[in-house]
């Protein structure tokens, strides 16, 4: 199935103008039809009541009713010109005077007295004939002897007038028709020229692609109307590339760090295959290769964490936990690493936080293990946890070296190391604490740092009261128990 | 124990085969969905793990088939693991499902579970050579001499000691006893189990907790 194309806006405004433009046009075409004809119709009607005085006139000069039969010259000069009508009939029916044959409507016209001018209403049209119109009075006059009276019928054919008014409207109509084209014309060529900023913006568009995503629109050259919309467009050009880069950075950490697992593996499983060993050699060899697939695993795992969170393709499953009772378990957790290495861990905690508790440990986790690598031998850890208006915070605070204020801002991103050229082998160290951020956007909440050199470095971790951000709907992928 | 493996990548048939063989099951493998759904529906199998990518008909397909006639538990491997996908396979009748990668201890354990279906049966004491744990006062002894533990020391115990003889997987066990249950990178079972040993095993010549490299731990008396 092919779809519509949709419109083009300079063809539709173009249109639009060209209908504007005859409705317009037909309006005041027919305003003017509609006035030209009444003034045409009066001008008949004056010419015919002044007719029926100067016929009453010449009545008055005559004798009889029946003299005008016999002299009816004077009558007919004085209807002469093209169109006028003239009967004169006696009172009694008698015909006396006429121009025209045609009279069967007579019968049904009102008549004005003799000694009234005729109203404007008596004044009417008369089809005559099916080919025949006019504009017809009727009046009694009187003769100069007697009391005789005599009708007088004048009428004026309106072939003249029709005529007239029908050149008018061919004209009328020619004009409309011309007047919309060039209305049409010229709307699509203004509306043509006002949309050319739409077209420069476009094609300025049309040049910005993944490796020229520091292109920006001109914002300046764009009409007042179009600016928001250029600067939203610009703005979104600022995420994209910002997020464009953290992909691409992303991409190159990720790879960097899936080159030292597999080299191990290839170089290591190289020595070991250069000459015969001993059944415990190549036993010793998978175990080490196994230590480095695990290795791979939990990066996938975390890329996949990561991404999923990213795509919001994770459910929360909030719930409301005891914050003493979580720190605890925790704390219980890394009893024995940290007894290892000679770091004590405290929980000072009160009321509840609401988070999903599998990311809630997930997070404070990654935190205490980040904390335990950097506490000196005979360090106190504290794993805090307070509840107040609207929020909960946990935090995680070590004594240490500190963390060096410039790299502070930068922590919590995907593969940042503070020391780049230790790639932590024992663990994906990049992606712990950008884990801890992921999980902290998922809640709607917020993860910072403080660090004071020499002295203490705090992780907090602060919930909202009620996870409003927490999209339920969202795909969940809950870790296998 | 017989066991149908269906899966299509020759490598993971194969070692999937020789891990089951070695681990007590008899195995039968399966290359693709015609063939794997014609075995399940012909044979006797105990148990069916069923890859869910498999040319000619998929797992789910293979499943939804085999459902018509049989409630052989099938045990669904993939590398997919969104939950709408888990949801499909155990609405479809899968009985668990397990995500690549795994670690085969674990594979095995989740074997071992639904085949024994049903919770364990909770033991209160349980003996291993000269180790005895009283579950119910929490009391561990070993050659007659009391042996105090932490509580989650003693959970790692009870839990080695409840399925001894079987390896137990690192996610497992941090999973079990703490109810961490996400991929840690942490080395914490290793230390609390290196804790555990020094207060079990050090002062005795008889060793029950040992390592198996890249696997996990196992509890047994290997005299």
């Amino acid at each position: 199935m092919k779809l519509r194309q949709p419109a083009s806006l300079t063809t539709l405004l173009g249109l639009l103008f060209a209908l504007v433009a005859i409705v317009s046009f037909a309006s005041v075409g027919a305003y003017l039809y509609r006035s030209l004809s009444v003034q045409l119709e009066r001008r008949d009607d004056f010419e015919l009541v002044g007719k029926v005085a100067q016929i009453r006139h010449l009545l008055q000069e005559t004798d009889t009713a029946r003299s005008i039969a016999d002299n009816p010259h004077r009558f007919l000069d004085a209807a002469a010109g093209e169109g006028l009508i003239l009967i004169l009939k006696a009172a009694d029916g008698t015909l006396l005077v006429q121009n025209h044959a045609e009279h069967g409507a007579l019968q049904r016209m009102t008549i004005a007295p003799a000694d009234q001018v005729p109203a404007s209403d008596s004044l009417r049209d008369w089809t005559l004939n099916p080919r025949l119109n006019a504009r017809m009075v009727a009046a009694w006059g009187r003769v100069d002897r007697g009391p005789e009276q005599v009708q007088i019928v004048i009428g004026r054919t309106s072939a003249a007038r029709m005529a007239l008014l029908e050149a008018y409207r061919r004209d009328a109509l020619a004009a409309l028709l011309v007047g919309a084209l060039l209305a049409a014309l010229s709307g699509y060529l203004l509306v043509r020229r006002g949309l050319s900023p739409v077209r420069s913006i476009a094609r300025q568009a049309h040049s910005i692609t993944a490796q020229r995503l520091d292109t920006r629109l001109d914002v300046a050259a764009a009409p007042q109307e179009l600016q928001t919309l250029v600067e939203a467009f610009n703005d979104m050009l600022d995420r994209l590339q910002g997020s464009f880069q953290r992909l691409s950075q992303f991409s190159a950490d990720l790879a960097h760090d899936f080159r030292t697992p597999i080299n191990n593996l290839m170089v290591q499983t190289q020595v070991a295959l250069s000459q015969p060993r001993s059944p415990e050699g190549y036993q010793a060899l998978l175990a080490s290769n196994i230590e480095e697939y695990e290795r791979l695993a939990r990066m996938v795992e975390n890329m996949l964490f990561l991404a999923r969170a990213d795509h919001r393709d994770m459910a929360l499953h909030g719930q409301s936990l005891d914050a003493g009772v979580e720190l605890q378990r925790i704390a219980e957790y890394f009893e024995g690493v940290a007894a290892e290495r000679q770091v004590h861990i405290e929980v000072q905690a009160q009321g509840t936080v609401f988070a999903d508790p599998i990311l809630f440990r997930r997070a404070v986790n990654n935190l205490v293990a980040n904390a335990i690598r950097h506490t000196p031998a005979g360090g106190t850890i504290r794993l805090q946890a307070q509840a107040s208006a609207g929020q909960s915070t946990v935090a995680v605070i070590n004594p240490g070296p500190g963390i060096d204020p410039a790299h502070l801002s930068r922590l919590f991103d995907r593969f940042f190391r503070v020391d780049q050229a230790r790639s932590d082998s024992a663990s994906s160290a990049g992606l712990v604490l950008a884990i801890v951020r992921t999980i902290m956007d998922l809640h709607g909440g917020r993860s910072d740092v403080e660090s004071e050199s020499g002295r203490f470095t705090t992780f907090r971790l602060v919930f909202p009261e009620c996870s409003g951000s927490g999209d339920k709907s969202m795909q969940a992928r809950r870790p296998q128990a | 124990m017989r066991i149908l493996v269906v899966e299509d990548e020759p490598k993971a048939g194969e070692y999937l085969r020789q891990g089951l063989t070695e681990s007590g099951f008899v195995v039968d493998w399966a290359c693709n969905g015609i063939d794997g759904l014609q075995l399940a529906t012909t044979e006797q199998y105990d148990l069916i793990l069923l890859d869910v990518m498999l040319p000619g008909i998929d797992g789910w397909q293979v499943v939804r088939e085999l459902r018509k006639t049989r409630q052989t538990p099938v045990l669904f491997l993939t590398a997919r693991d969104q939950l709408d996908e888990r949801i499909k396979g155990l609405e479809l009748g899968a009985d668990d499902y397990l995500v690549k990668p795994f670690a085969f201890a674990e594979l095995v354990a989740r074997i071992r579970t639904l085949l024994r279906r049903g919770p364990i049966r909770a033991s209160e004491h349980l003996e291993i050579a000269d180790l005895q744990i009283d579950v119910v006062r929490r009391r561990v002894t070993r050659g007659g001499g009391r042996i105090d533990l932490t509580a989650k020391e003693f959970a790692l115990l009870h839990l080695l000691a409840a399925r001894k003889g079987e390896v137990l997987s690192r996610s497992l066990i941090a999973s079990q006893v703490w109810d961490m249950n996400f991929d840690s990178d942490t080395n914490v079972v290793d230390v609390a189990v290196r804790r555990l040993r020094a207060k079990i095993d050090e002062p005795f010549p008889r060793k029950l907790i040992h390592t198996m490299r890249g696997m996990g731990y196992v509890l047994e008396d290997r005299a």
